[in-house]
Formats: C-alpha cells, sequence, structure tokens
C-alpha cells in the first residue's frame, strides 16, 4: 500500500493544506500525504471488510436465485427485471419520500430549537434532566416503541381521549388503522424517535459557539427569535449538514420502524422499499430478489447523499 | 422590556411541550411496567397497585444478567474502537492532504445507504467462512464496519470547523500531525467525541438485527434480545416487558446522564479560539 | 454496492480486492449454501433410547409452558439424557433460525416454523421417515401431514415426513358468558347461520358481536375457520398445502370471504378493525369487551384470566347441523437437525410426545395432546377447550392454516389483502385474486 502519486488531485473536501512547504518540497509532501493516509486506514479497513465487503458480495448474490439456504443458481438480471415491474415499488418509493418530512424536516426543526433553548439555560437548574429527556426516546429499544405507540394510536388510546377531552372527539380516529393516517401517524413517531438524535448533535454544535456573541447580539436588543435565525442557524450549518444525511437516509431507507408498528398495512399504505426487502429476504426466503431490490435502494440513496453533500458544500 | 418578558416565558412553554410529548407515550410505559404480570393491557391505565416484582421476574425469566454483560462487553469493544479510529479518519480527510481524499470520504459516506436488512445474510456466511459466527469479535467488527461512516462523516464536519490558525500555529511551533490532534485539538473537541461515543453506545446497546443473526446462542445475544421473551407468537405479557425494557434502558441512560456533562464542560477554553 | 456513483479510488478497490482474496483464502464460496447431498437420512433406524450421557440441544419458540415440561419429564424418564434449551421470542425465532439450522453447531431438536421448508431443500433437517414407522406414529399422533414436504419443500403434506406436533392447537369461537346470558343468546350454536343470528342480536343490543383485530392480519383468524367450515376438506388442504393448480377462487371460498365481508359491514366486527393488533383484541376482550372472539386455544390462558367463570369456547359451527366439525389449527411441532449426532435419542423424544405422561404436561400448558384422550380432566374454559378439541379430533377436521404452508410470501400477502378487504378498498373477487396471484406466482 505505498502511497504513489496520484497524477489528478482529487477535490479535496476542506482545506487543504497551504503555505510554502519549508524543505524539499516533494519528498516532505509525499511523506505526509503517506502519513495522512495511515490516519484513514484504521477506519478504512474494518469498514471495506465487513461493512462494503458483504454489500458487494449481496450485489453478486442478486444476480441469483437464492433462498438464503440452499446453493443459489445463476440466473442473470431476472432479479432486477422482476424488480423493474413490482406493482408496490412505485407506492412504496412514494411512502419512503414522503417519510422525508417526517424523519428529516420536523427532527431537524424541532431539534434546533429544543437545543437553542437548552443551551441558553445552560447553567440553570434542570437543564440535564430537560436534556436526557428529549434524549429518551432514542434508547428505547423498538419493540418497546411499537406497543407505547400502538397504545397512543389506538382506538381508545391517549391521542383520541386528548381529542375528546378538548372538544374534538369527531376528529378521532383509528390512526394505525386508517387508509389516510397510517403514514402520517407512523412519520410521526419517527419524529419522536430521530428529534432527541438531532437535538443531540445540534447541542454538541452549539458548544462552539461563543457565548460572547450571544451577549454582544443581547446587548443589541436581540429577542430569542433573532438570535435564534442569525446566529445560532448559521453557525449550525455543519451540524445539520450531517443531520440533514442521516436523516434522510433514514427515511429513505426506512424499515424496522414501520416493521414493528404497522408492517406496511393497512393493505399497502405504509409499505417503503425496506419493508419489501425484509419481506423477501425474511419472509419470502427470496434473498436473491431482496438482494437485487437492495442494490437499486442503495445507489438512490447514494445519490440523495451526493447531492445533500454537494449542496452543503456549495452552500458553505 | 416586553421583549424579555415574552422571552422568559416562550421558551418555557416550547420546552414543556416537547418534554411532555416525549413523555406522555413514556408514562403509559412506566405505568404498565407497574401492573400485575400477565395483565392484558391497551393504553394509559392506573396501575393495579404497584408490582415492583415484575422487573425481578423480567430479569429472571430472560436472564438479563448475560444478557446485559455481552451487551457490555460489545459496547465496550465497540465504541473506543469505533471513537478512535472515526477521529483519526474525521481528522485527517478534514485537515490533511489525503491522496484520493475526496473520493475516499464518498466511499466510507456511501456505507451509510447500506440496507443491513439484506447484508447481514451474506455477511453471516462471510463470518462463518471466517470462523468468526457466534463470538463477540465477530460481532464487534461488524458493528465497528455498520459505524464507521457516520463516525467518520461527523468527526470531519466537527474538524473541519476547527479554525485554521489553530493547526497552522501548532505546525509552526513544530508540532508533529499526531501532537496537534491529541494536544491542541482534542480538548476543544470533547463535545463532537462525546457525543459520538454517547450515540455509538446507545446504537451497539440496541443494535438488535445483527447479534440476532450473527450470535447463534441466544444466551449470549445482546440486551435487547431479552425483551423477545415476553412477545410471543399470540401472547404480549405487557407489564413484564414494559419492565424489561427499562431493564435495557437504563444503562443507556445512566451512561447518557453521566457523559453529557462533557456537552457543557467541552467549552473552548479563550486562548484557543481562532 | 456501496461505491457506485463515485468510482472507486485505486486504493479503495486494492482494500476490497485485498479483503475479498483474504475471504476465500479462508475458504469461503461467493455463493454459500448446503449442498443437496443425500446425507440427510442416513444412519440406520432404532426405536431403542441409547445409553450412555447425552446432551441434546433444543431450539425453540414457545413461550408456554410446554417444552420446558415435556423435557423435564422426559429427562426424569432417561436421566443420561440433558437437554440445553435455547429459547427465542417468536418474532426473532423467524428471523433467526434458518441461519441458526445451517451452522455447524445447529441444535438436535427444533420447534418446526413456516419458512423453514427452504431447510428441507438444503436436506439440513432429518427425514424421520423410518422412525416414524418404527414408533408407529401414524397411529399417535394427529396433524403429521402438517410436517411433511416434498423433496424441494415447496409442497406439504406429501414426500417425507420432518417432526411430531408436541402439542396441537385449534381455532374455537370464544364467548362471554355474562353477556350472553344478559342478551338471552343460545349458545352454543349447531350452524354458521345460527352463529351469525347471534352476531346480529348482540350488534342490535349495542355490543361489538365479534371482537377482533387486523393491524398484524388477526382477521385471519375467522376466514381460515370460514374457509374450513365452506370448502371441500380436499380443496382446502391442496391449497394450504401448495398443491400445483390448486384455487382459492371457487364459489365455495367467494362464500367464506363474502361472509366475512358481510360481517364487518355489518358492524358485527370490532369498529376500524385494521387499526387493533391480534394481541390487543384479545386483551379487550379479556377484560369484557364484546361477546364472542374466534381465536385459538393460545388465547385461552388470558381470556380465562380476564373473565374467569364467565369465559366458554366451543366449537365452529358446521353449515348443516349436525355436519361434521371442522376448524383451523396448528402446533408446536419439532424436528430435529440432519447435523445431530444425537438422531437416535431425538427421535426418542418426539416418540415421548405422544405417551400419557407427556400428554398432562401440554394439556397444563394449554395446548391439546396428540392423544386427545389423555387429556386430563379440567373445568371452566380449560373444560370447554378440551370437550372443543375431543370433538375435533373426532371428526379428523383439524385443518392447516392457509398462509402457513402455501406459500413463503402469503402471511404477508394475506395481511394486506384482508386489511383492504376489511377497510372496504378490495371487493371479495379481488381479494381472492391477490391471493390467488401470489399462489401462482410461487407454484408455476
Amino acid at each position: 500500500m505505498a502511497t504513489t502519486t496520484t497524477p489528478r488531485r482529487a477535490a479535496r473536501p476542506v482545506r487543504k493544506d497551504t503555505g510554502p512547504p519549508p524543505h524539499s518540497p516533494s519528498t516532505t509532501r509525499r511523506r505526509r500525504r503517506a502519513v495522512a493516509l495511515l490516519y484513514v486506514l484504521p477506519a478504512l479497513l474494518p469498514y471495506t471488510l465487513f461493512a462494503v465487503l458483504p454489500a458487494l458480495h449481496t450485489a453478486y448474490l442478486s444476480l441469483f436465485d437464492w433462498d438464503g439456504v440452499t446453493l443459489p443458481s445463476f440466473i442473470g438480471l431476472d432479479n432486477y427485471r422482476r424488480v423493474a415491474t413490482d406493482p408496490q415499488l412505485r407506492a412504496a418509493a412514494w411512502h419512503a419520500g414522503a417519510l422525508i418530512v417526517f424523519f428529516s424536516v420536523l427532527p431537524i426543526a424541532i431539534g434546533l430549537v429544543s437545543a437553542a433553548l437548552v443551551a441558553r439555560r445552560s447553567g440553570r437548574r434542570g437543564t440535564s434532566l430537560i436534556r436526557t429527556l428529549l434524549f429518551l426516546p432514542q434508547v428505547v429499544p423498538l419493540v418497546a416503541v411499537a406497543v407505547i405507540w400502538r397504545w397512543v394510536y389506538a382506538e381508545n388510546g391517549t391521542l383520541n381521549q386528548a381529542l375528546r377531552a378538548i372538544g374534538l372527539g369527531r376528529l378521532t380516529d383509528s390512526w394505525l388503522g386508517s387508509f389516510t393516517w397510517a403514514l402520517p401517524a407512523v412519520g410521526l413517531v419517527g419524529t419522536w424517535v430521530v428529534a432527541g438524535l438531532c437535538m443531540v448533535l445540534f447541542l454538541s454544535g452549539t458548544q462552539r459557539i461563543d457565548q460572547e456573541i450571544y451577549e454582544a447580539a443581547r446587548m443589541d436588543g436581540a429577542g430569542p427569535v433573532r438570535e435564534f435565525w442569525s446566529i445560532t442557524v448559521p453557525l449550525l450549518r455543519p451540524e445539520m449538514a450531517v443531520a440533514l444525511s442521516i436523516t434522510v437516509i433514514a427515511a429513505l431507507s426506512s424499515f424496522d420502524l414501520i416493521y414493528i408498528t404497522t408492517g406496511g398495512g393497512p393493505g399497502n399504505s405504509t409499505v417503503v422499499p425496506g419493508i419489501l426487502i425484509y419481506r423477501l429476504a425474511f419472509g419470502g426466503g427470496a434473498v436473491g430478489l431482496a438482494s437485487a431490490l437492495a442494490v437499486v435502494l442503495t445507489l438512490v440513496i447514494s445519490v440523495a447523499v451526493v447531492l445533500i453533500n454537494h449542496l452543503a458544500r456549495e452552500r458553505s | 422590556m416586553t421583549v424579555r418578558q415574552r422571552r422568559d416565558v416562550a421558551a418555557p412553554v416550547v420546552l414543556t411541550v416537547f418534554v411532555a410529548a416525549v413523555l406522555v407515550p413514556f408514562l403509559s410505559l412506566l405505568l404498565a411496567s407497574l401492573q400485575p404480570a400477565g395483565t392484558p393491557l391497551t393504553g394509559l391505565a392506573r396501575p393495579d397497585g404497584i408490582h415492583l416484582e415484575n422487573f425481578v421476574h423480567a430479569w429472571s425469566a430472560a436472564g438479563f444478567g448475560p444478557l446485559l454483560r455481552s451487551s457490555a462487553v460489545i459496547a465496550l469493544a465497540v465504541v473506543p474502537a469505533a471513537v478512535v479510529c472515526a477521529t483519526l479518519a474525521g481528522y485527517a480527510l478534514a485537515t490533511m492532504d489525503v491522496p484520493g481524499g475526496g473520493k475516499l470520504y464518498g466511499y466510507l459516506l456511501l456505507g451509510l445507504s447500506i440496507p443491513t436488512e439484506v447484508t447481514v445474510i451474506p455477511l453471516y456466511y462471510d463470518l462463518r467462512a471466517l470462523g468468526l459466527t457466534n463470538t463477540v469479535p465477530g460481532l464487534a467488527l461488524a458493528e465497528i464496519a455498520a459505524f464507521m461512516p457516520f463516525g467518520v462523516f461527523w468527526m470531519r464536519a466537527h474538524f473541519a470547523t476547527v479554525p485554521r490558525s489553530l493547526i497552522e500555529a501548532a505546525r509552526l511551533d513544530g508540532a508533529s500531525s499526531w501532537t496537534t490532534l491529541w494536544r491542541v485539538l482534542m480538548p476543544s473537541s470533547r463535545p463532537a467525541v462525546t457525543t459520538l461515543g454517547v450515540l455509538y453506545f446507545v446504537w451497539s446497546w440496541n443494535q438488535f438485527l445483527l447479534p440476532l443473526i450473527l450470535i447463534q446462542d441466544p444466551a449470549k445475544r445482546t440486551a435487547p434480545a431479552g425483551l423477545g421473551f415476553f412477545t410471543g407468537q399470540y401472547n404480549v405479557d405487557v407489564p413484564l416487558l414494559a419492565a424489561a425494557t427499562l431493564i435495557v434502558i437504563a444503562p443507556v441512560v445512566l451512561v447518557y446522564l453521566f457523559f453529557q456533562r462533557h456537552f457543557i464542560n467541552g467549552v473552548l477554553s479563550g486562548a484557543l479560539k481562532g | 454496492m456501496s461505491h457506485v456513483p463515485a468510482p472507486p479510488s485505486r486504493r479503495s478497490f486494492l482494500a476490497a480486492a485485498a479483503g475479498s482474496s483474504l475471504l476465500v483464502a479462508c475458504g469461503s464460496s461467493l455463493t454459500p449454501g448446503a449442498e443437496s447431498t443425500d446425507a440427510a437420512s442416513a444412519s440406520p433406524v432404532s426405536t431403542a433410547v441409547p445409553t450412555g450421557k447425552i446432551t441434546l440441544v433444543v431450539a425453540d419458540a414457545d413461550d408456554t409452558t410446554m417444552t420446558p415440561g415435556l423435557l423435564a419429564a422426559f429427562r426424569e424418564k432417561y436421566p443420561n439424557v440433558t437437554f440445553k434449551r435455547q429459547y427465542t421470542g417468536w418474532d426473532d425465532y423467524l428471523k433467526s433460525i434458518n441461519t441458526t439450522m445451517s451452522a455447524d453447531s445447529a441444535p438436535d431438536i427444533a420447534q418446526f416454523v413456516s419458512g423453514m421448508n427452504n431447510l428441507v431443500k438444503g436436506r439440513l433437517l432429518l427425514d424421520v421417515g423410518g422412525y416414524g414407522k418404527a414408533y408407529g406414529w401414524s397411529r399417535r399422533f394427529p396433524g403429521l401431514d402438517q410436517i411433511t414436504f416434498s423433496a424441494d419443500g415447496r409442497t406439504a403434506g406429501t414426500g417425507a415426513l420432518y417432526g411430531v406436533p408436541g402439542g396441537l392447537s385449534f381455532e374455537g369461537v370464544y364467548c362471554n358468558k355474562a353477556k350472553v346470558r344478559k342478551l338471552g343468546l343460545a349458545v352454543p350454536p349447531a350452524t354458521l347461520a345460527e352463529l351469525e343470528a347471534l352476531f346480529a342480536k348482540a350488534k342490535a343490543a349495542g355490543e361489538t358481536a365479534l371482537v377482533a383485530g387486523n393491524l398484524d392480519g388477526g382477521l385471519n383468524h375467522p376466514f381460515n375457520v370460514l374457509l374450513s367450515v365452506h370448502l371441500k376438506p380436499e380443496d382446502r388442504e391442496a391449497w394450504a398445502f401448495g398443491r400445483k393448480g390448486a384455487k382459492i377462487t371457487g364459489p365455495e371460498a367467494v362464500t367464506a370471504a363474502t361472509t366475512l365481508k358481510r360481517w364487518v359491514d355489518q358492524g358485527y366486527v370490532t369498529p376500524k378493525v385494521n387499526g387493533t393488533s391480534d394481541n390487543d383484541a384479545t386483551a379487550a376482550f379479556a377484560r369484557g369487551e364484546g361477546v364472542f372472539r374466534i381465536s385459538g386455544n393460545w388465547a385461552a390462558a388470558a381470556v380465562d384470566k380476564g373473565l374467569g367463570e364467565d369465559a366458554g369456547l366451543f366449537n365452529m359451527p358446521p353449515i348443516t347441523k349436525g355436519g361434521p366439525l371442522r376448524t383451523t389449527g396448528a402446533g408446536v411441532y419439532y424436528c430435529v437437525s440432519s447435523k445431530s449426532k444425537n438422531a437416535a435419542a431425538a427421535a426418542a423424544f418426539l416418540d415421548f410426545c405422544a405417551t400419557r405422561q407427556a400428554s398432562a404436561v401440554t394439556a397444563k400448558a394449554g395446548f391439546m395432546a396428540p392423544d386427545a384422550g389423555a387429556m386430563p380432566q379440567q373445568s371452566g374454559l380449560l373444560g370447554d377447550v378440551r370437550t372443543g378439541w375431543q370433538g375435533i379430533v373426532k371428526d379428523s377436521g383439524l385443518q392447516p392454516f392457509i398462509q402457513n404452508a402455501s406459500t413463503p410470501t402469503m402471511p404477508d400477502t394475506l395481511t394486506t389483502q384482508l386489511q383492504l378487504l376489511a377497510g372496504g378498498k378490495a371487493g371479495v373477487e379481488k381479494f381472492l385474486a391477490a391471493l390467488q396471484a401470489d399462489f401462482d406466482q410461487f407454484h408455476s
């Protein structure tokens, strides 16, 4: 793994080393680049061996008819042909796109507001308790999340009780069983879970922000709203890029949360690609077909990731 | 002073709403864990007496002792290793001239979109070929690999915000890249690193599909596997499931409480600000 | 698969190449899986329980006291055999059992669940037909056809035998006796039409007649039972077992589906049934909601605990008065790994499940013993369940769930389609056609 010079300098994302190299420019530079590579290697190695290779292996197996147990038989692109003609796939893709609102937009908004408010309170009593409480949904195992939320959304559940209590009894529904409301209902469970993650990411970011900036703003009579928009939000842009990528991916590749709450129902109204993959791989014993669908999904998500990061880079 | 007054009112109100939205669903879990075991339950219900023995029953029925221990062992194997690897890679990708850096970064990033729900099956066969199924190292390596993209992503985003002048100054003082990272950058990076560590811990602790497929002996799986003891094919023992859930999340909450002060205490000291 | 939009750098390619050569060096094949060799039923068959110290590993998802009870009872009889039980919750078991059984450390005995028929093709399950003959299992166990598979594992009810039921289950009609008395309903009804008339009366009195939950497809219980009542047994079985050319679109099936749809449309079934899970429906019924519930004996413990004296159960009535009783059921089946070094001991345990000692354990756990006559007398709801079971066994009326063996995707398809049917999004014809399409795709 000697570092040879690459003829074309890869587009480096960040500020690169600048300034004139002090001594024998090319050797120092080459050495420094070799060292830089050594820093990346410990991350690259396990990732390549235990994440990328199994993924490539999956892609390879997508060319086979395979049940996950017996020997696969090669069928070329047949699985992809079946994926392309799957009647459920269009609906699934649409649902996954719609989930971006609930897994991404809402949690980031809530995360920003709560992080800003919590950060402003820092040092006051009860702040750490609030922080912990807001993070709690992240730590609950999904099996329990499902049980909890089925109760909230049930015919006699907490949500309907609340609606009746404030005189909106006619709005009650059986939320997870409604062809109209099941998708938003499941999406809000996602919001509940992901918002805590976003808040933690943003809280970490607010630590970089100089308290003096806030104080100066306050001296100028800036209210919390202006403070939020003109200081907190712009300065948290790196964290927002991370949060946006992570949550959009979470939306597009969503699976477990939907699996445990509605399983894709009622009918097909909450089916997403991840559910189809899982059903094929674990329920249907069609691992080859599931792999083909997974390859397609990965390609789509990869494009989304690249786009988001491209945009994030351009704006900063 | 109306602005100030409004501010003083608005913030607590918004926070209270958020906290309530988190707590109301949670309340039903807490109340359920206090009901008599085996009670059929749906929704928020006042407990019929307080049955703390649920926790004892849940603990012994699911054998949480060994499960929590293996969760801890795996988290201890995964979290430090993954945090260090991600920090080193993020540092290099953000501040150094890595050959092919942009592409390597993209290569790592794309790992975020690998759907585990199917790759876990080939992964099982790959690890079986290496003799690593049913072992802690096998599972730990799989988790480190799965967590790496987020970690590199996160740490790179963090190091990219470090003022350039700080690194320049360190280099002019003759510090190597290694010294710069640990002596100069680390102190101000504690919030980011702690955040990553806590998230890794939570994910590893609650990781479910990987242990289920890669570890064949149920007694060697991780804490969430214990919840399966209370969800049968036709019957769910809700009070015991709720108690078991609280047992599983308690260590994570404690870890979070312990480390969260680092989110705050890691504030940059004035001298290092750029 | 992960680095497609940006072409991999040379370095990552090298790393990948190094990695794959590592894997190949370690003997991994890129096309993993079990080969179909004929080693699965090699060893000679004997009904003698081996002596000497033996340890059998047992994997199961049985959350009742049956499996541990049977293991303990067997061990009492044969102290040289020790068991190492590996229990996993139901959902987790479904996901992990196939990989567990394909590992070198596969358990000797495993609870059979649908999806494991793939293991048949891979020869990972032991053909226990030889033991069956030697022990005479066909006389002593009902429901063996449900665990008999063709060599490719795609069709049940034909081919080789892969296990026996430790305990069986069947669907019946639960009733809340207090409400039945209050509303003046005459139970048990003699015909299906009479049952529907009772539903109408209960509904007229403002009650939920039939408590159900379809969030996870729980309407399959009444639907399966309606199919059992309406279809000719051979048609019902041909479809459930996945025989080529079988149809579920005939007039009897239309009648069954129409009946279910009518029950929903008339408001007999729990309102907004798609939003309630099957377990929550049991919980609601046990709390005293509604009058009837179609479910299996597995719910008896919960219903008994909730309703006590007021809990009752009767068999699904036939179409014509006095006709043969038919219902749907399954069971906890045990199969043996072809990798087991102690197959004779495992077979001895399977045989033990049909004994009188085993019956006591099975019945106590709420299951139906293979030897129905040997089940101990019980009172109350459990007594009703026992009487019901004996009636079913007498008429040989136990039929498989249509989703268990027909196709691997049928559980999901049936759930989806039942939700569409109950939600008014699909008519009866479309509903049955969708089930048939799934069937035809797999058995083409």
